[in-house]
Protein backbone atom coordinates (compact mmCIF):
# COMPACT_ATOMS: atom_id res chain seq x y z
CA UNK A 1 0.00 0.00 0.00
CA UNK A 2 1.58 3.50 -0.84
CA UNK A 3 0.94 6.63 0.96
CA UNK A 4 1.53 9.84 -0.35
CA UNK A 5 2.32 12.07 2.10
CA UNK A 6 1.52 15.85 1.71
CA UNK A 7 3.05 18.45 4.09
CA UNK A 8 4.99 21.68 3.54
CA UNK A 9 7.00 21.02 6.53
CA UNK A 10 9.67 18.80 6.21
CA UNK A 11 9.73 18.19 9.64
CA UNK A 12 6.40 16.76 9.93
CA UNK A 13 6.84 15.26 7.00
CA UNK A 14 9.56 12.72 8.72
CA UNK A 15 7.04 12.72 11.72
CA UNK A 16 4.08 10.99 9.86
CA UNK A 17 6.64 9.09 7.91
CA UNK A 18 8.23 7.71 10.49
CA UNK A 19 4.81 6.97 12.18
CA UNK A 20 3.65 5.08 9.20
CA UNK A 21 6.53 2.91 9.53
CA UNK A 22 6.14 2.41 13.16
CA UNK A 23 2.90 0.57 12.55
CA UNK A 24 3.75 -1.34 9.43
CA UNK A 25 3.58 1.11 6.28
CA UNK A 26 6.86 1.35 4.51
CA UNK A 27 6.03 2.71 1.21
CA UNK A 28 5.26 6.24 0.38
CA UNK A 29 6.09 9.43 -1.51
CA UNK A 30 6.34 12.92 -0.04
CA UNK A 31 5.07 16.44 -1.68
CA UNK A 32 5.88 19.65 -0.38
CA UNK A 33 2.56 21.32 -1.44
CA UNK A 34 -0.76 20.33 -3.04
CA UNK A 35 0.27 20.86 -6.47
CA UNK A 36 3.31 19.10 -6.33
CA UNK A 37 0.93 16.28 -4.82
CA UNK A 38 -1.49 16.13 -7.77
CA UNK A 39 1.41 15.83 -10.48
CA UNK A 40 2.91 13.09 -8.33
CA UNK A 41 -0.45 11.36 -7.37
CA UNK A 42 -1.16 8.20 -9.84
CA UNK A 43 -3.20 4.71 -9.96
CA UNK A 44 -0.15 3.34 -7.56
CA UNK A 45 -1.31 5.85 -5.10
CA UNK A 46 -3.59 3.97 -2.12
CA UNK A 47 -4.12 6.65 0.71
CA UNK A 48 -3.51 10.63 0.63
CA UNK A 49 -2.59 11.61 3.91
CA UNK A 50 -2.18 15.81 3.72
CA UNK A 51 -2.35 19.26 5.74
CA UNK A 52 -4.22 22.05 5.01
CA UNK A 53 -2.05 25.26 5.03
CA UNK A 54 0.56 24.80 2.31
CA UNK A 55 1.89 26.77 -0.62
CA UNK A 56 0.64 27.29 -3.61
CA UNK A 57 -1.94 24.23 -3.14
CA UNK A 58 -3.89 23.96 0.20
CA UNK A 59 -4.98 20.60 1.30
CA UNK A 60 -8.28 21.30 0.95
CA UNK A 61 -8.01 22.28 -2.96
CA UNK A 62 -6.52 18.81 -3.43
CA UNK A 63 -8.93 17.07 -1.99
CA UNK A 64 -11.28 18.77 -4.62
CA UNK A 65 -9.01 18.31 -7.14
CA UNK A 66 -8.57 14.40 -6.21
CA UNK A 67 -11.96 14.39 -6.27
CA UNK A 68 -12.82 15.64 -9.55
CA UNK A 69 -10.60 13.19 -10.93
CA UNK A 70 -11.67 10.24 -12.70
CA UNK A 71 -9.37 8.06 -11.37
CA UNK A 72 -8.84 6.42 -7.76
CA UNK A 73 -8.26 10.46 -6.79
CA UNK A 74 -12.14 10.02 -6.51
CA UNK A 75 -12.29 7.19 -4.26
CA UNK A 76 -8.63 7.40 -2.85
CA UNK A 77 -8.74 8.29 1.20
CA UNK A 78 -7.97 11.38 2.36
CA UNK A 79 -6.83 11.54 5.94
CA UNK A 80 -6.22 15.24 6.63
CA UNK A 81 -3.21 16.20 9.59
CA UNK A 82 -3.12 19.74 10.66
CA UNK A 83 -3.33 21.99 13.05
CA UNK A 84 -6.76 23.77 11.71
CA UNK A 85 -9.52 22.90 14.56
CA UNK A 86 -12.79 24.81 14.54
CA UNK A 87 -15.40 23.16 13.74
CA UNK A 88 -16.19 25.48 10.39
CA UNK A 89 -12.59 24.00 9.19
CA UNK A 90 -13.48 20.58 9.67
CA UNK A 91 -16.88 21.05 8.20
CA UNK A 92 -15.30 22.83 5.19
CA UNK A 93 -12.59 20.16 5.03
CA UNK A 94 -15.62 17.53 5.35
CA UNK A 95 -16.94 19.49 2.29
CA UNK A 96 -13.93 19.26 0.09
CA UNK A 97 -14.12 15.81 0.30
CA UNK A 98 -11.83 15.08 2.89
CA UNK A 99 -12.54 11.31 4.91
CA UNK A 100 -11.74 12.10 8.12
CA UNK A 101 -9.38 14.51 10.36
CA UNK A 102 -6.72 14.71 12.68
CA UNK A 103 -5.43 17.42 14.51
CA UNK A 104 -2.00 18.26 15.29
CA UNK A 105 -0.17 17.29 17.81
CA UNK A 106 -1.13 13.66 16.78
CA UNK A 107 0.60 10.37 18.25
CA UNK A 108 0.80 7.27 16.30
CA UNK A 109 -2.21 5.37 17.73
CA UNK A 110 -5.05 8.37 16.64
CA UNK A 111 -2.97 8.12 12.98
CA UNK A 112 -3.17 3.95 13.20
CA UNK A 113 -7.04 4.37 14.16
CA UNK A 114 -8.43 6.67 11.22
CA UNK A 115 -5.70 4.66 8.66
CA UNK A 116 -7.54 1.30 9.77
CA UNK A 117 -11.05 3.03 10.08
CA UNK A 118 -10.94 4.39 6.32
CA UNK A 119 -9.10 1.05 5.16
CA UNK A 120 -11.70 -1.08 6.39
CA UNK A 121 -14.52 1.06 4.40
CA UNK A 122 -15.05 -0.28 1.08
CA UNK A 123 -15.22 2.76 -0.81
CA UNK A 124 -13.35 5.99 0.39
CA UNK A 125 -15.56 8.76 -1.31
CA UNK B 1 10.78 57.14 19.78
CA UNK B 2 8.22 55.64 21.52
CA UNK B 3 4.51 54.69 21.14
CA UNK B 4 3.70 57.07 23.76
CA UNK B 5 5.67 59.54 22.96
CA UNK B 6 3.76 59.46 19.40
CA UNK B 7 0.48 59.38 21.01
CA UNK B 8 1.68 62.41 23.23
CA UNK B 9 2.70 64.28 20.57
CA UNK B 10 -0.30 63.22 18.76
CA UNK B 11 -2.73 64.76 22.01
CA UNK B 12 -0.28 67.80 21.98
CA UNK B 13 -1.64 68.61 18.39
CA UNK B 14 -4.97 67.93 19.07
CA UNK B 15 -4.60 70.58 22.06
CA UNK B 16 -2.82 72.91 19.47
CA UNK B 17 -5.53 71.86 16.71
CA UNK B 18 -8.17 72.84 19.13
CA UNK B 19 -6.48 76.07 20.30
CA UNK B 20 -6.15 77.46 16.39
CA UNK B 21 -9.60 76.43 16.12
CA UNK B 22 -10.73 78.31 18.99
CA UNK B 23 -8.56 81.69 17.32
CA UNK B 24 -10.15 81.25 14.18
CA UNK B 25 -13.33 81.63 15.73
CA UNK B 26 -12.49 84.60 17.46
CA UNK B 27 -11.80 86.06 14.17
CA UNK B 28 -14.52 84.78 12.48
CA UNK B 29 -16.59 86.65 15.15
CA UNK B 30 -14.54 89.60 14.88
CA UNK B 31 -15.57 89.92 11.21
CA UNK B 32 -19.06 89.38 11.98
CA UNK B 33 -21.77 91.61 11.61
CA UNK B 34 -23.68 91.37 14.91
CA UNK B 35 -21.10 90.47 18.02
CA UNK B 36 -18.32 91.75 16.45
CA UNK B 37 -17.12 93.80 19.61
CA UNK B 38 -18.39 91.47 21.47
CA UNK B 39 -15.82 89.11 19.86
CA UNK B 40 -13.04 91.48 19.53
CA UNK B 41 -13.58 92.23 23.55
CA UNK B 42 -13.12 88.81 24.11
CA UNK B 43 -9.75 88.64 22.31
CA UNK B 44 -8.75 91.33 23.54
CA UNK B 45 -9.16 90.01 27.51
CA UNK B 46 -8.44 92.09 30.09
CA UNK B 47 -8.07 95.66 27.51
CA UNK B 48 -11.44 96.19 27.20
CA UNK B 49 -13.01 98.02 23.84
CA UNK B 50 -15.13 100.78 23.18
CA UNK B 51 -18.45 98.62 22.70
CA UNK B 52 -18.69 101.36 19.44
CA UNK B 53 -15.07 101.06 18.24
CA UNK B 54 -15.19 98.61 15.06
CA UNK B 55 -12.08 100.05 13.59
CA UNK B 56 -9.84 98.96 16.67
CA UNK B 57 -11.33 95.30 16.38
CA UNK B 58 -10.72 94.98 12.87
CA UNK B 59 -6.96 96.30 13.93
CA UNK B 60 -6.40 93.36 15.57
CA UNK B 61 -7.23 90.53 13.07
CA UNK B 62 -3.22 90.84 12.19
CA UNK B 63 -2.17 90.33 15.50
CA UNK B 64 -5.26 87.44 15.56
CA UNK B 65 -3.72 85.95 12.85
CA UNK B 66 -0.57 85.96 14.01
CA UNK B 67 -1.22 84.01 16.96
CA UNK B 68 -3.28 81.34 14.64
CA UNK B 69 0.34 81.18 12.32
CA UNK B 70 2.83 80.41 15.64
CA UNK B 71 0.01 77.79 16.95
CA UNK B 72 -0.20 76.21 13.13
CA UNK B 73 3.95 76.26 12.64
CA UNK B 74 3.65 74.12 15.89
CA UNK B 75 1.27 71.95 14.52
CA UNK B 76 3.21 71.06 11.90
CA UNK B 77 6.73 70.15 14.44
CA UNK B 78 4.03 68.19 16.48
CA UNK B 79 3.31 66.42 13.05
CA UNK B 80 6.63 66.04 11.82
CA UNK B 81 7.73 64.26 14.58
CA UNK B 82 4.53 61.71 14.92
CA UNK B 83 5.55 60.96 11.25
CA UNK B 84 9.51 60.35 12.29
CA UNK B 85 7.83 58.32 15.26
CA UNK B 86 5.91 56.23 12.53
CA UNK B 87 8.42 56.18 10.17
CA UNK B 88 10.46 54.80 12.81
CA UNK B 89 8.09 51.99 13.95
CA UNK B 90 7.36 51.36 10.35
CA UNK B 91 10.74 50.61 9.10
CA UNK B 92 12.88 49.69 12.00
CA UNK B 93 11.43 48.47 15.30
CA UNK B 94 8.23 45.97 13.11
CA UNK B 95 10.85 45.16 10.41
CA UNK B 96 13.36 44.27 13.10
CA UNK B 97 10.73 42.20 14.98
CA UNK B 98 9.59 40.24 11.33
CA UNK B 99 12.97 39.44 10.69
CA UNK B 100 13.43 37.78 14.15
CA UNK B 101 10.59 36.20 13.82
CA UNK B 102 12.08 34.54 10.82
CA UNK B 103 15.35 34.31 12.32
CA UNK B 104 13.58 31.67 15.28
CA UNK B 105 11.10 29.93 12.36
CA UNK B 106 14.31 29.56 10.82
CA UNK B 107 16.33 28.10 13.91
CA UNK B 108 13.47 25.71 14.94
CA UNK B 109 13.54 24.14 11.71
CA UNK B 110 17.34 23.34 11.28
CA UNK B 111 16.93 22.22 15.18
CA UNK B 112 14.08 20.16 14.52
CA UNK B 113 16.02 18.20 11.65
CA UNK B 114 18.98 18.34 14.03
CA UNK B 115 16.99 16.07 16.56
CA UNK B 116 15.29 14.05 13.91
CA UNK B 117 18.42 13.27 12.38
CA UNK B 118 20.39 12.42 15.48
CA UNK B 119 17.15 10.10 16.71
CA UNK B 120 17.38 8.20 12.90
CA UNK B 121 21.17 7.75 14.64
CA UNK B 122 20.07 6.23 17.59
CA UNK B 123 17.05 4.04 15.90
CA UNK B 124 19.96 2.60 14.30
CA UNK B 125 22.39 2.22 16.76
CA UNK B 126 18.98 -0.05 18.61
CA UNK B 127 18.61 -1.78 15.56
CA UNK B 128 22.82 -2.50 15.28
CA UNK B 129 22.45 -3.80 19.23
CA UNK B 130 19.25 -6.15 18.10
CA UNK B 131 21.67 -7.31 15.44
CA UNK B 132 24.64 -8.21 17.91
CA UNK B 133 22.57 -9.64 20.45
CA UNK B 134 21.04 -11.45 17.57
CA UNK B 135 24.16 -13.29 16.98
CA UNK B 136 24.53 -14.73 20.39
CA UNK B 137 21.19 -16.61 19.90
CA UNK B 138 18.10 -14.94 21.49
CA UNK B 139 19.96 -12.50 23.53
CA UNK B 140 19.42 -11.26 26.71
CA UNK B 141 15.27 -10.77 27.12
CA UNK B 142 15.86 -7.96 29.61
CA UNK B 143 18.23 -6.73 26.61
CA UNK B 144 15.35 -6.83 24.58
CA UNK B 145 13.31 -5.42 26.59
CA UNK B 146 15.49 -2.62 27.52
CA UNK B 147 16.17 -2.10 23.32
CA UNK B 148 12.10 -1.68 22.91
CA UNK B 149 11.32 0.84 25.84
CA UNK B 150 14.38 2.88 23.98
CA UNK B 151 12.77 2.64 21.12
CA UNK B 152 9.65 3.97 21.94
CA UNK B 153 11.10 6.90 23.79
CA UNK B 154 12.78 7.79 20.73
CA UNK B 155 9.59 7.33 18.78
CA UNK B 156 8.02 9.54 21.69
CA UNK B 157 10.73 12.22 21.37
CA UNK B 158 9.63 12.43 17.48
CA UNK B 159 5.98 12.92 18.07
CA UNK B 160 7.34 15.81 20.16
CA UNK B 161 9.04 17.51 17.34
CA UNK B 162 5.32 18.46 16.05
CA UNK B 163 5.66 21.52 18.16
CA UNK B 164 7.87 22.85 15.72
CA UNK B 165 5.40 22.76 12.95
CA UNK B 166 2.79 24.22 15.61
CA UNK B 167 4.90 27.32 17.07
CA UNK B 168 6.17 27.88 13.38
CA UNK B 169 2.20 28.25 12.16
CA UNK B 170 2.04 30.37 15.39
CA UNK B 171 5.32 32.75 14.23
CA UNK B 172 3.94 32.93 11.26
CA UNK B 173 -0.01 34.51 12.13
CA UNK B 174 2.12 36.99 14.45
CA UNK B 175 4.21 37.80 11.45
CA UNK B 176 0.94 38.01 9.05
CA UNK B 177 -0.31 40.79 12.22
CA UNK B 178 2.72 42.76 12.15
CA UNK B 179 2.52 43.26 8.41
CA UNK B 180 -0.68 44.35 9.00
CA UNK B 181 0.79 46.90 11.54
CA UNK B 182 3.09 47.82 8.96
CA UNK B 183 0.32 48.60 6.45
CA UNK B 184 -1.77 50.40 8.88
CA UNK B 185 1.12 52.54 10.12
CA UNK B 186 2.29 53.74 6.64
CA UNK B 187 -1.36 54.22 5.54
CA UNK B 188 -1.11 57.04 8.99
CA UNK B 189 2.43 58.44 7.92
CA UNK B 190 1.44 58.89 4.01
CA UNK B 191 -1.60 61.30 5.47
CA UNK B 192 1.05 63.64 6.47
CA UNK B 193 2.72 63.61 2.99
CA UNK B 194 5.95 63.25 3.32
CA UNK B 195 6.84 65.53 0.14
CA UNK B 196 5.30 68.69 1.81
CA UNK B 197 8.14 68.42 4.44
CA UNK B 198 10.72 67.06 1.68
CA UNK B 199 11.42 64.28 3.50
CA UNK B 200 11.83 60.84 1.41
CA UNK B 201 8.93 58.43 0.90
CA UNK B 202 8.78 55.54 3.69
CA UNK B 203 9.72 52.12 2.81
CA UNK B 204 7.15 49.97 1.30
CA UNK B 205 6.42 47.13 3.65
CA UNK B 206 7.02 43.69 3.30
CA UNK B 207 4.29 42.23 1.20
CA UNK B 208 2.36 39.37 3.02
CA UNK B 209 2.30 35.87 1.78
CA UNK B 210 0.02 35.04 -1.65
CA UNK B 211 -1.65 32.38 0.43
CA UNK B 212 -1.50 32.25 4.24
CA UNK B 213 0.62 28.91 5.72
CA UNK B 214 -0.88 28.67 9.05
CA UNK B 215 -3.32 28.65 10.55
CA UNK B 216 -4.58 31.29 13.30
CA UNK B 217 -5.57 28.98 15.76
CA UNK B 218 -3.15 26.04 15.79
CA UNK B 219 -2.26 25.23 19.41
CA UNK B 220 0.36 22.48 21.05
CA UNK B 221 -2.17 22.16 24.06
CA UNK B 222 -6.04 20.69 24.22
CA UNK B 223 -5.38 18.40 20.96
CA UNK B 224 -7.35 15.56 22.63
CA UNK B 225 -10.42 17.68 23.06
CA UNK B 226 -9.74 19.33 19.78
CA UNK B 227 -9.51 15.73 18.17
CA UNK B 228 -12.49 14.38 19.83
CA UNK B 229 -14.88 17.45 18.45
CA UNK B 230 -13.19 16.92 14.50
CA UNK B 231 -14.09 12.70 14.93
CA UNK B 232 -17.90 13.69 16.95
CA UNK B 233 -18.16 15.39 13.28
CA UNK B 234 -17.39 12.63 11.10
CA UNK B 235 -19.51 10.73 13.09
CA UNK B 236 -22.53 12.79 13.37
CA UNK B 237 -22.30 16.05 10.66
CA UNK B 238 -24.37 18.53 11.21
CA UNK B 239 -27.80 18.39 8.97
CA UNK B 240 -27.36 20.52 6.12
CA UNK B 241 -29.54 24.10 6.69
CA UNK B 242 -32.48 24.51 4.24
Amino acid sequence: MKFLVVDDSATMRRIVLNALQRIGFTEYIEAGDGSEALAKFDESVSFVITDWNMPTMSGTDLAKALRARSDNGRTVPILMVTARSVKEDILTAMEAGVNNYIVKPFTPPVLKEKIDALLSVPSAS
Amino acid sequence: MTTNRALELLYDSEATLRLVDHELNELRELTGADDAVGAAEQAAGPQALDPMDGPIALAMIPSVLERANAEIVNVLGSLRQCRSALESATSEKLQITHAKIREVTSATELAATDILDGLDRAQSIIDEMDAEAAKDGEGSPRGRELRDRLRDEIFSVTGCLQFQDITTQQLAYAGSVLVEMEERLSEIARLFDPRRYGAPELPVPSAPPVQPTFSPDAAYRDATARQAMADQLFVTPPAPED
